[in-house]
């Protein structure tokens, strides 16, 4: 028997702060696919070409104030292709990755159809790989150390400092990018820094989520179920209800629904007739058949109190292009009618303002992980971070340079929507296999100070965690749920439900 | 300290019914605070559940915590080609706060990993120890039924922390993003438009009428005289007594010779074969009897009125059908023109902007113009009989009322037919859960006729709109229409012969509706040209 110290019950009520949902400005725009750009005719060659067209002069710029006066005097060559052979020059365009292992359209439809294809690489980074750089004239391999320890992928606009070399290669000295979009100045921030440690309980939070992985094979129930306690306020002690009750809404970035298990699926593939319901079998979480159920009866648990926005992330049952849009609002039952339960597109902007911390506006940049996911294949992983491919983004103002190369993404025609025209406060990524975050600053004109800080949150089924971020400072905390001494997951729970449900079937299927 | 309620509830759940008790279930249904609930559980369990598993709920700051710190700071530095290697490459340190659930048996151990335990507490018992701590989850099922059934209450009595902002709505939040502004909130839900109706009517039969011609005076527009305003006042006669409405009728008469005399035909052949064909003018023989016979009576006239009457006439008595032909002609070639314009109709389709659903007759002569004022006037002096006739003619004439077409159609068809396929346009689109009015779609069905040859029909059918997609729809969604619901074979038919007989001669065999037919019937009549 372990002697327990009663709670104290005599905690006042708590109260949550209220923060409110600012509107899309330009800078910040919605990734909904409207009507206006709802059309699919169009070739993927115009988001390049926007692309360039409006990072090229940003770039420009930067690259004159950083190689203007060093020795030689480079000129900018305008064009790739019109670069002179042994004249020290730079160069402006898009990267393009020429790798042997990506997957390439032509041999897709060159393969045998008959075999089935490859599993997808997790890496198309070999040492094979050639780095070009190309504007609308055509295409120059960049070639020299500098370049290859760029960690630059398919996408990024960039300028090049070098000479051409007698084999017509680019030979880089240097690279320049767009570096950090412009951010809208807080005054607010000094005047709300000064009174730091007047009314921190003030301060509201945000809480981050993703890869609930809702009717996976191991599902972790527990966690969720501490989860969903913790941000009601219900759990732990009166310390623990303070904290959450400063929370003032939670981000679901990506992936709450585990992906339908292949295997069950192959298993299905004999005997026809049972697929369904085998199928629901393995799905089974403790709760009920249907993960969307278990879901939206979670998301009904915390959306009573406190405001949710959901975005859908790669494993949902969502579209597989970039941008993907919001979840109809109808398939989470009677969470929709609540007004302050959002789907978001994935990626998407929201502008929070704070009225308890001195009308503070927080821009908050959100994906479930996907571009950063495949950026990371391809680079070499043991240099690169995910987090130091994030910061990397920023910089070239470009929060997914790969699509549509190897990302799919919507055949937008007349703007690339990924463009980051404004360096957002807060830049959360969904989906990664570890937490991190960092605080990007970089100087701008005069004292300007532009900030960002990068989160990558961890996927909670594997790793437990919720992520905190407080608006006003920026700071950032973690909570991890665990279970010990038990098995986490009801995974033994699900079987023995999956073998009752199989042997009922079987007993319901002779008849038919 | 704990109170004998709780220890019963506590005992029979634990000891008879062998249940798991967490300290969320057992707040809820004795609506304790979530705080006194976990006390409560340690108590029970020191006290009477000695042979009770606990499961606890430790948090605060852990050694693993500290060890990944540690090791954040090995990965430092790994990237040499970064240009400002200041950092460390997994960023910075961040506090974390672990809460795990753990089992009495392995507390102890668990309990040695926090560097600083902030809180400690009973988290559930059961009657023996817990294997998988998905178990642990089922009294949540409790919790949500009494959450949702009480609410509130208590959510504040047991210590959710509810944010001010958090609000039920049926409409989606007003804003950006996922969500979007219905444009018109009145007619969003389905709710609203039936209920403003029964404000109108104050009938039971208000609904089912809506149902049938979901908000008919939207699609037509401003001053839908004949249909939105005339219905209701209609009703609002037919429940007063007769007596009175004679009196109207005389004073209609007196007023407007011409008029009068043209409607009182319509009226009598009107009553003639509208008392066979439907029962709507039983409902005028008395009070009580409208109020009993509304309901099954009403609904019956919106929609398939023109077919009743229609079977009525092919089927009864031929003098039945004597007695309206020669009234319509006369009516129409003298008067219809004024009857329509000036008193009874007041130029319905034309001038009619769209109006939203709630057409209220109060409503609507308030903000139309003197015109509509005038119209309403004359309709109150007109008996209701005739006000009804009206209205239902208003249907039948083309938008254009051209009282030769009108004719024509009367003496071809009967004086059915062409209302229903005239009338299809005007239908007003109804409204989808959004406040958007909803598109109409052509779908194409394939089955097997009795024949066993595989049929394609198009059909159309209202779809509800994205937020978006609303504004360039409608056009289009009404060229769609018209052409597969107003064509059918034999209007395809026609293009077919024109363009060549050898190429026409496949279009026949397919003698099907359809958009595609259409289409290629052009497409050749396109390359012939040229």
């Amino acid at each position: 028997m372990v002697p327990i110290v009663p709670l104290d019950t005599s905690s006042p009520s708590l109260a949550r702060p209220l923060t409110t949902i600012l509107p899309p400005t330009d800078e910040t725009p919605s990734f909904l696919i409207t009507s206006a750009n709802k059309s699919y005719k169009h070739q993927y060659a115009n988001i390049y070409f926007v692309r360039l067209r409006i990072l090229r002069d940003v770039v420009e710029e930067n690259a004159r104030r950083r190689w203007q006066g060093i020795k030689g005097d480079p000129i900018l060559v305008p064009k790739v292709l019109e670069v002179e052979k042994s004249q020290l020059c730079y160069i402006v365009g898009t990267v393009y990755m020429d790798m042997p292992l990506k997957p390439n359209v032509m041999e897709d439809i060159a393969r045998d159809n008959s075999i089935p294809p490859p599993p997808p690489l997790s890496k198309f980074y070999s040492p094979d790989d050639n780095i070009m750089l190309e504007d609308e004239s055509g295409r120059i391999q960049l070639v020299g150390e500098r370049v290859v320890g760029a960690r630059l992928v398919t996408g990024v606009i960039i300028a090049a400092l070098g000479i051409e070399t007698p084999t017509g290669e680019f030979e880089v000295v240097d690279i320049c990018y767009a570096e950090m979009a412009p951010q809208p100045k807080q005054e607010v921030e000094a005047q709300a820094k000064m009174d730091v440690d007047a009314e921190p309980q003030t301060d509201s939070w945000i809480a981050l989520l993703s890869g609930l992985d809702i009717g996976s094979a191991s599902p972790a129930d527990a966690q969720i179920q501490m989860l969903v306690e913790y941000l009601t306020g219900e759990e732990g002690g009166p310390k623990e209800q303070v904290s959450a009750a400063q929370i003032s809404r939670l981000i679901i970035a990506g992936d709450s629904l585990a992906p339908i298990v292949i295997s069950a699926k192959s298993d299905s593939f004999e005997e026809k007739d049972g697929k369904k319901g085998r199928r629901y079998g393995y799905d089974a979480t403790s709760f009920s058949p249907h993960p969307t159920l278990s879901l939206s009866a979670h998301l009904l648990d915390i959306a009573r109190t406190m405001p949710v926005h959901l975005l859908p992330g790669e494993t949902d049952p969502s579209g597989v292009i970039i941008p993907q849009q919001p979840f109809p609002r109808a398939m989470f039952g009677a969470v929709s009618t609540y007004g302050s339960f959002s789907c978001e597109t994935n990626p998407t902007y929201l502008r929070i303002g704070s009225e308890t911390s001195g009308e503070l506006t927080r821009t908050l940049l959100i994906n479930a992980g996907q571009p950063l996911n495949d950026m990371l294949k391809y680079v070499p992983s043991p240099p690169n971070t995910p987090l130091s491919l994030l910061e990397s983004t920023v910089r070239w103002r470009h929060m997914a340079p790969t699509a549509p190369d190897t990302l799919w993404c919507h055949p937008y025609f007349s703007a690339d929507p990924f463009l980051i025209s404004q360096t957002p406060d807060l830049y959360i990524v969904g989906g990664q296999q570890r937490f991190g975050t960092k605080m990007i600053v970089e100087k701008g004109e005069g004292d300007v100070q532009k900030k960002c800080r990068l989160l990558l949150v961890p996927r909670f089924a594997d790793t437990g965690t919720l992520v905190l971020v407080n608006l006003r400072t920026l700071d950032v905390k973690c909570v991890k749920f665990g279970v010990k001494g038990m098995s986490e997951s009801s995974e033994d729970h699900a079987r023995a439900d999956d073998a009752s449900l199989s042997s009922t079937q079987l007993n319901r299927n002779p008849p038919t | 300290m704990s109170t004998q309620p709780i220890r019963d509830y506590l005992t029979k759940q634990l000891l008879i019914e062998k249940n798991i008790v967490t300290y969320r279930s057992l707040s809820r249904i004795l609506a304790l605070n979530v705080n006194i609930a976990k006390n409560e559980l340690a108590d029970f369990h020191a006290t009477d559940g000695q042979n009770l598993a606990a499961t606890y709920l430790l948090s605060g700051e852990t050694l693993a915590a500290q060890k990944r710190l540690d090791e954040d700071i090995d990965m430092d530095d790994r990237d040499p080609y970064d240009d400002d290697a200041d950092e460390g490459e997994d960023g910075e340190y961040v506090p974390q706060t672990e809460i795990v659930l753990v089992g009495e048996k392995e507390l102890e151990s668990v309990q040695a990993q926090f560097v600083t335990l902030e809180s400690f507490h009973v988290y559930s018992l059961s009657p023996s120890a817990i294997r998988d701590a998905g178990l642990l989850c089922t009294p949540t099922e409790i919790v949500r039924d009494l959450d949702k059934t009480k609410g509130a209450e208590l959510a504040a009595v047991v210590g959710r922390v509810i944010g001010a902002d958090v609000n039920v709505s049926t409409k989606p939040q007003p804003g950006w993003g996922g969500r979007k502004v219905p444009p018109a909130p009145v007619a969003g839900s389905s709710k609203t438009p039936a209920a403003g109706t029964s404000m109108v009517k104050k009938e039971e039969d208000a609904k089912p009428k809506e149902k049938a011609k979901p908000e008919k005076p939207k699609a037509t527009g401003k001053l839908d005289f004949s249909k939105a305003k005339t219905k209701p006042v209609k009703k609002e006669e037919e429940k007063k007594e007769k007596p009175l409405k004679a009196d109207t009728k005389r004073k209609a008469e007196s007023r407007a010779p011409s008029v009068a005399s043209t409607i009182g035909e319509k009226v009598h052949a009107k009553m003639e074969e509208s008392k066979k064909g439907s029962k709507r003018k039983s409902a005028l023989a008395s009070d009580s009897e409208d109020e009993v016979a509304a309901k099954p009576a009403k609904p019956a006239k919106p929609a398939p009125r023109g077919v009743k009457r229609k079977s009525a006439l092919a089927s009864d008595s031929e003098d039945e059908v004597k007695a309206t032909k020669p009234a319509k002609p006369v009516v129409q070639a003298q008067s219809s023109v004024r009857v329509r314009k000036g008193v009874v109709l007041s130029d319905d389709e034309d001038d009619a902007p769209a109006r939203k659903g709630k057409g209220k007759a109060k409503a609507t002569a308030v903000d139309s113009e003197s015109e509509a004022e005038k119209n309403l006037r004359a309709m109150m002096d007109i008996d209701d009989d005739a006000v009804t006739r009206a209205s239902r003619d208003a249907r039948e004439p083309e938008p254009e009322d051209d009282p030769m077409e009108a004719i024509i159609a009367n003496m071809s068809d009967g004086d059915s037919k062409p209302a229903p396929v005239k009338r299809k346009p005007k239908k007003v689109v109804p409204v989808g859960k959004n406040g958007l009015k909803k598109k109409r779609i052509v779908k194409s069905k394939t089955r097997i006729d009795e024949k066993g040859y595989m049929v394609t029909e198009d059909f159309s059918e209202y779809e509800s709109v994205d937020e978006e997609e609303e504004e360039p729809a409608p056009p289009k969604a009404k060229a769609k229409t018209k052409s597969t619901t107003a064509d059918t074979a034999p209007a395809k038919a026609k293009p077919a012969p024109k363009p060549a007989p050898a190429k026409a001669k496949p279009k026949p065999s397919g003698s099907s509706k359809g958009a595609q037919q259409t289409g290629l019937a052009s497409f050749f009549g396109k390359s012939k040209s040229k």
